[in-house]
């Protein structure tokens, strides 16, 4: 864990106490008390059976986070994680709805995979662009996010739409694919051990692989990597997929354990990949800063949904906070001057 | 038949015009050498102001409140990425959660309620159209003659193509990306507020719906000109329109085909035609003497 030293730590500590702050100042403006609203936050986010939906959006958070990250190690921006998600989701919904007649130790490797493989075709399509065109991955990203948008959108109001209801959603996958969930509370399902697996798995890729070297080689100095005869357009190119391929499982607990089928508007608009990047960012780009910021959002997230209606602060005050806690970041790690962006 | 083309060319003008404005925006700041993909977040805010001054000062009123607040939404995203050289990106999708943030909470929390009517009725109107469609005409026809027949417009591409030349022939670079960014946050909140105070009456939460990001579209399409933007805006905007004239001719085409187009054609075109469309060479690229 060298890779986290205190000085690292400064801008996203400094960044959270300025969201905090001026978070607070607008809510005293809006005539509340901000200190009560922050306590009842974070105690809303594990009273009761709160705790379980703010594991439950960490587990989306850590993984988007950690697909954001990884491709920042290469010197790549993943602004795609929505996208990659949706295709993920969609493809693993898809394969779970029509082969049910596996037995579901046979398919559930196949739903497990297919999530991956279409997330990781997602990072592809931007990565080989970036590689062979020099096309901006941010762009490609951003693009690609709204086809998968678009095409999940078009095949749950058409073809795969479940036949009764207006909402454009699937039908629901059979009950012998449903992930097992402790007390029947949601969030508290074997998802956030793959996510927690994906964060170790990235690590050890990271920092004790070979691949994970000229990853980081390339995000460091591509020119130079080139010239110690690292493959540079490969090294992005995996860098792009790999992170496709981590992203596809973030929508995995929604289907899988939640509300066991897709449904086209619930990331439509919605900040998924946005968050990612914040996850990213504030976690320094370390897997376990990435799962402590993944968990502070989480809390943000479901401690505001739970304590919205009984303090008249709305939900989307998240958005609000999460949006200056990056932008302060910026800042101060420029600041401080820290070497990761 | 003439009704329903004249019902196409107007409902085609009128999606157009928030791309316009919007793309303009973008076009200005890449010319100058910031990335903004904070065009999304921009335009919320100046839907969601214009409104609400619209309410207290009348159209006129509501309409340049909303362009100051994209001003200002554009001199956060200036002091970020020129002053303290941030990464352009991070700093657009700060601002983008920001103008989400933003326009959602403060509705809810003020007004108790997500969705604010505009009392501003009885808009002027030439042809159907609201004053804006033909703002964002002109400005398409002045903005080609700011950035390429005035000394403005080449200090702007300038410090957006080698910075440094430009910084040795004693051009401020920050000054003109603070101003080429601040333009594309006024230009943003225009395309927000013609969408809320002019065509639907309303802001509703989250209802620019991903058009910044068409517009971020349009702008690489149209090859960072105002012409070309113009030109992509206009196809984006009658493509969709062609999906409703479709329907009264009973043809029932999914609605998300031709949601495809932009993107799919903006990587269509970044993935082939790169030699003749470029982005501006600093673009993206923070300055350091």
């Amino acid at each position: 864990m060298k890779e986290i030293n205190k000085k690292s730590l400064l801008s996203p500590i400094i960044s959270i106490i300025v969201a905090f702050s001026i978070g607070g100042i607008f809510i005293f403006l809006l005539g509340k008390n901000p200190f009560q609203v922050y306590a009842s936050m974070f105690s809303g986010a594990f009273a009761g059976e709160g705790w379980g939906f703010t594991l439950f959006s960490m587990t989306s958070l850590i993984i988007t986070g950690l697909s954001v990250a990884l491709a920042f190690h290469c010197g790549l921006f993943n602004i795609g994680a929505n996208g990659q998600l949706m295709v993920g989701g969609m493809l693993a919904a898809y394969i779970a709805l029509s082969f049910s007649g596996l037995p579901p130790f046979l398919l559930f490797p196949i739903i497990i995979l297919s999530a991956l493989g279409a997330g990781a075709f997602w990072g592809f399509i931007p990565g080989i662009l970036k590689a062979k065109r020099a096309s901006s991955e941010v762009v490609i990203t951003i693009m690609m996010n709204y086809i998968a948008i678009c095409t999940v959108s078009y095949l749950l109001t058409y073809p795969l739409k479940a036949s009764p209801g207006y909402i454009a959603q699937s039908e629901i996958i059979s009950r012998s694919l449903w992930l097992p969930r402790y007390n029947g509370i949601i969030g508290a399902d074997p998802t956030i051990l793959l996510a927690l697996l994906l964060a170790v798995a990235v690590y050890i890729l990271l920092w004790r692989t070979k691949t994970g070297y000229n990853i980081r080689a390339v995000g460091f100095n591509p020119k130079a990597s080139n010239y110690a005869g690292i493959n540079v357009s490969k090294t992005i190119i995996l860098a792009m997929t790999l992170g496709g391929a981590i992203a596809g499982f973030a929508y995995f607990n929604y289907i899988f354990a939640y509300q066991h089928r897709i449904v086209s508007d619930v990331i439509v608009g919605a900040t998924a990949g946005f968050d990612g990047i914040t996850v990213a960012l504030l976690g320094k780009n370390h897997p376990l800063g990435v799962i402590l910021a993944a968990l502070l959002l989480a809390v943000l997230y479901s401690g505001g949904l739970a304590v919205q209606f009984e303090l008249g602060i709305p939900n989307s005050f998240y958005l609000f906070l999460e949006g200056i806690m990056i932008f302060s970041f910026v800042i101060f790690d420029k600041v401080v001057g820290g070497k990761n962006e | 038949m003439i009704d329903v083309m004249v019902a196409f060319v107007g409902s085609g003008i009128r999606r157009s015009t928030p791309l316009i404005f919007a793309s303009l925006g973008g076009t200005y700041s890449e010319r100058s050498g910031v990335v903004n993909i904070g065009l999304e977040g921009m335009m919320l805010v100046g839907a969601f102001v214009a409104i609400v001054a619209g309410n207290a000062f009348g159209l006129i009123g509501g309409i340049v409140i909303a362009a100051l607040a994209g001003a200002l939404m554009g001199l956060l995203h200036a002091v970020a990425t020129v002053t303290f050289r941030a990464n352009q990106i991070v700093s657009g999708v700060a601002i983008n959660l920001l103008g989400m943030g933003l326009t959602a909470f403060i509705p809810e929390a003020v007004f108790g309620q997500s969705n604010v009517d505009s009392l501003c009725t009885n808009i002027p109107r030439i042809w159907s159209f609201t004053p804006l469609v033909f703002v964002a005409i002109a400005f398409v026809i002045l903005s080609h003659l700011i950035l390429f027949k005035t000394v403005f417009g080449l200090r702007l591409r300038s410090v957006g193509e080698n910075p440094k030349s430009a910084d040795t022939l004693g051009i401020s670079v920050e000054r003109m990306r603070y101003t080429g960014v601040m333009i594309s946050g006024v230009l943003a909140a225009l395309g927000g507020a013609y969408l809320s105070i002019e065509n639907s009456g309303c802001f509703t939460k989250n209802m620019v719906a991903g058009r910044g990001f068409i517009a971020l579209a349009a702008m690489i399409f149209g090859g960072w000109t105002p012409f070309g933007a113009l030109g992509a805006c206009l196809l984006f905007g009658f493509a969709e329109s062609m999906q409703t004239i479709l329907q009264t001719f009973g043809i029932d085409l999914p609605p998300q085909i031709i949601q495809l187009l932009p993107y799919i054609l903006t990587i269509v075109v970044l993935a082939v035609a790169v030699k003749r469309i470029r982005p501006p060479e600093a673009d993206g690229k923070p300055y350091e003497r």
